[in-house]
């Protein structure tokens, strides 16, 4: 089945990695369905979810690990996969799918700000807030913080190989906020001196572990010992619903050019570890949504209340070990 | 007066080019030549001026055990003799004496690696972090006798001082790979032990390290996986220094050309890992626990005037 141009033109760009990052792909990816839905010619509803599972199919091939995309499959086509079995018209389940994308819509405009608001309560005035990496979600808490008139200096590693917290470096100071940055081998003696500390989600599993930036788990375990409380920041639409099937995170390797660049040695060095590492949840104060802060423990119960595709969870295992 | 020698040698410290155990060979050598060409001084005019010059090469000294151990030697030597009717000629026969024996540092890893072979498991993955000249000299040993598997070394950052350990093993055939700073968890966590250098092994058993040891030690608690200090005696060090914290990063450490002037940078070159995360010393005198190396140091003797010279900084 040919695919709608708008699903075409969000597979190129998740392929070519041109977006920024996972809450940005998932509105592609909901925005890309919309327009499958509304122009559809299907006559039928079976002939609407054929267009749509031929689209989640596609989407799903050049995914990452990401959940957010993934959950807008699992709206998507949760909603017309009960509209099958309730045996609605094809006009009405085109309404139930527009409802879904405006829920989502709704979802993405206000999580942010909730999340801003929650965890900004956290920070007082005269600490030092340790933060690894870059995520958005967690520069939201910090200018919600600083907006609110406290003063406090946060403190960053470069987080090797990407150097993302230099990004932070840069955000910060357009901000106002003091910064200081050292290595990623320095982050304990970082977190030693700070009050709280603070890192962004790339997935949440079922389990309430986190899967996140290589260097996460470090900073968690540092944190644990300097007796820090470690928070991490996310909406839940990170919250990795494939996990409840049992499956892995799906990472990625650091390679030998992101270590060495050009260089070359004439004897085996091999360059070895992953780009992403998984934080326990013994190790997590909590994880801070837009429904409030979040026990690891509780994470399952959210993920009960999501709305999950039979269809999306058939595809995910193959999806999980790369063999879509 | 200052001796040209050590005003270099003072520099060459202060851009960490030398390592702990040259730096203490260094100290010994450069010291040793300006005392021998006063041959017109009294010993009190001798021991004074090298004082001067001790003085001056403290001020950019690393927190390096093998440097503050030659230059402790020193001045027991010159504080013993100033009391004693002795001629300088006595003075510096006394100190030729001291004279370290470079032929002898393969014997050391030997005889470390001897020590490190009879507690390690079948087939051993070892992780390290940094380079240290001992666990180098004594892994390869361990590779020579046929009792190395794997290693796996993080880079440590700032100046990839891992990549160096890497090179060097892989040169010889060893089984190694290297992974980030940031994943060390995982490093660990497939490993069987780490072994760990030091720049200074404290009286009380915590070690002074490259920066990243400490946090290496509490993933290795984490994960029990047992550390083990390599170093030779030399390392462990009486004298109660304090001034750990000399080398403080730059901007030039990130390595990345900065958007935002001037980048608050923060963080030092070393840390210190408490004893009770280090499993044990494996030292050319054995494998050590930390009560030991406590016995001793008591057994050292350091100089009064080295102790008061620190006390004020």
């Amino acid at each position: 089945m040919v695919n709608h141009p708008a699903i075409e033109l969000v597979c190129e760009r998740i392929s070519k990695d041109l977006i920024g990052g996972a809450a940005d792909t998932a509105k592609e990816v909901m925005s890309a369905f919309a327009q499958v839905v509304l122009e559809s010619k299907a006559s039928s509803l079976e002939a609407l979810y054929k267009e749509m599972d031929a689209a989640s199919l596609a989407v799903l091939k050049v995914c990452p690990s990401f959940a957010p995309p993934i959950n807008v499959l699992h709206m998507m086509m949760g909603t017309i996969e009960s509209d099958l079995e309730s045996r609605t018209s094809l006009e009405e389940a085109k309404k139930h799918l527009k409802e879904t994308e405006k829920s989502f819509n709704a979802f993405m405009e206000t999580a942010f700000e909730k999340i801003a608001t929650i965890g900004a309560e956290l920070i007082k005035e005269g600490d030092k807030v340790f933060m690894f990496s870059m995520t958005s979600s967690v520069w939201k808490v910090l200018r919600k913080a600083k907006a609110q008139g406290k003063n406090f200096t946060v403190l960053v590693t470069e987080a090797r190989p990407g150097n993302e917290g230099l990004w932070t470096v840069d955000e910060m100071h357009k901000s106002g906020i003091p910064v200081e940055v050292s290595i990623d081998a320095c982050l304990g003696e970082l977190i030693a001196q700070s009050n709280i500390g603070f890192a962004g989600v790339d997935s949440v599993a079922a389990d309430g572990s986190v899967f996140n930036k290589a260097g996460t788990l470090l900073s968690a375990l540092a944190a644990r010992e300097y007796g820090v409380p470690f928070y991490f920041v996310t909406d839940t639409l990170k919250f990795d619903t494939a996990t409840l099937l049992g499956l892995p995170f799906r990472s990625e390797l650091v390679h030998y050019h992101e270590i060495f660049g050009d260089k070359k040695y004439d004897t085996g060095v091999k360059v070895v570890g992953s780009l992403f590492d998984i934080t326990p949840p013994r190790l997590i104060t909590a994880i801070i949504t837009e429904l409030g802060p979040i026990p690891p423990s509780a994470c399952i119960n959210v993920m009960w209340n999501m709305k999950r595709s039979k269809r999306i969870s058939e595809l995910l295992p193959d999806w999980a070990h790369n063999k879509l | 007066m200052i001796a040209r020698e050590v005003v270099q040698l003072a520099d060459r410290f202060q851009k960490l080019e030398l390592h702990a155990a040259r730096g203490g060979r260094e100290v010994l050598r450069v010291l040793l030549e300006i005392i021998a060409e006063r041959p017109k001084k009294s010993v009190r005019e001798l021991a004074d001026e090298a004082r001067e010059n001790i003085a001056y090469l403290l001020n950019s000294l690393p927190p390096y055990a093998p440097p503050l151990n030659s230059i402790n030697q020193v001045l027991l030597i010159l504080e013993e003799m100033e009391t004693m009717p002795v001629d300088q000629q006595e003075v510096k026969r006394r100190l030729a004496a001291l004279q370290p024996d470079s032929q002898n540092i393969t014997l050391l890893h030997r005889k470390i690696a001897d020590g490190l072979a009879e507690i390690l498991p079948p087939e051993p993955a070892i992780y390290t972090h940094t380079l240290s000249e001992t666990v180098l000299g004594v892994l390869l040993e361990l590779h020579r006798l046929g009792r190395l598997t794997r290693v796996v070394v993080t880079e440590s950052r700032p100046n990839n001082d891992g990549w160096t350990t890497t090179r060097r093993l892989a040169d010889e055939g060893v089984d190694v790979s290297l992974t980030i700073d940031a994943a060390m968890p995982a490093a660990i966590e497939h490993s069987h032990l780490m072994v760990s250098g030091s720049e200074i092994i404290r009286p009380d058993g915590s070690i002074v390290g490259k920066i990243g040891t400490h946090l290496a030690a509490m993933v290795c608690q984490r994960y029990q996986k047992p550390l083990y200090v390599i170093a030779d005696s030399n390392k462990i060090c009486p004298v109660p220094w304090k001034n750990y914290f000399l080398n403080q990063f730059t901007e030039a450490d990130l390595g990345i050309p900065a958007s935002i002037t001037p980048l608050q940078v923060i963080g030092s070159y070393f840390d210190i890992t408490p004893a009770h995360y280090i499993c044990a010393y494996v030292t050319e005198k054995g494998l050590l626990s930390s009560q030991e190396i406590a016995e001793k140091v008591r057994e050292m003797k350091v100089s009064q005037w080295l102790i008061r010279n620190l006390e004020e900084g």
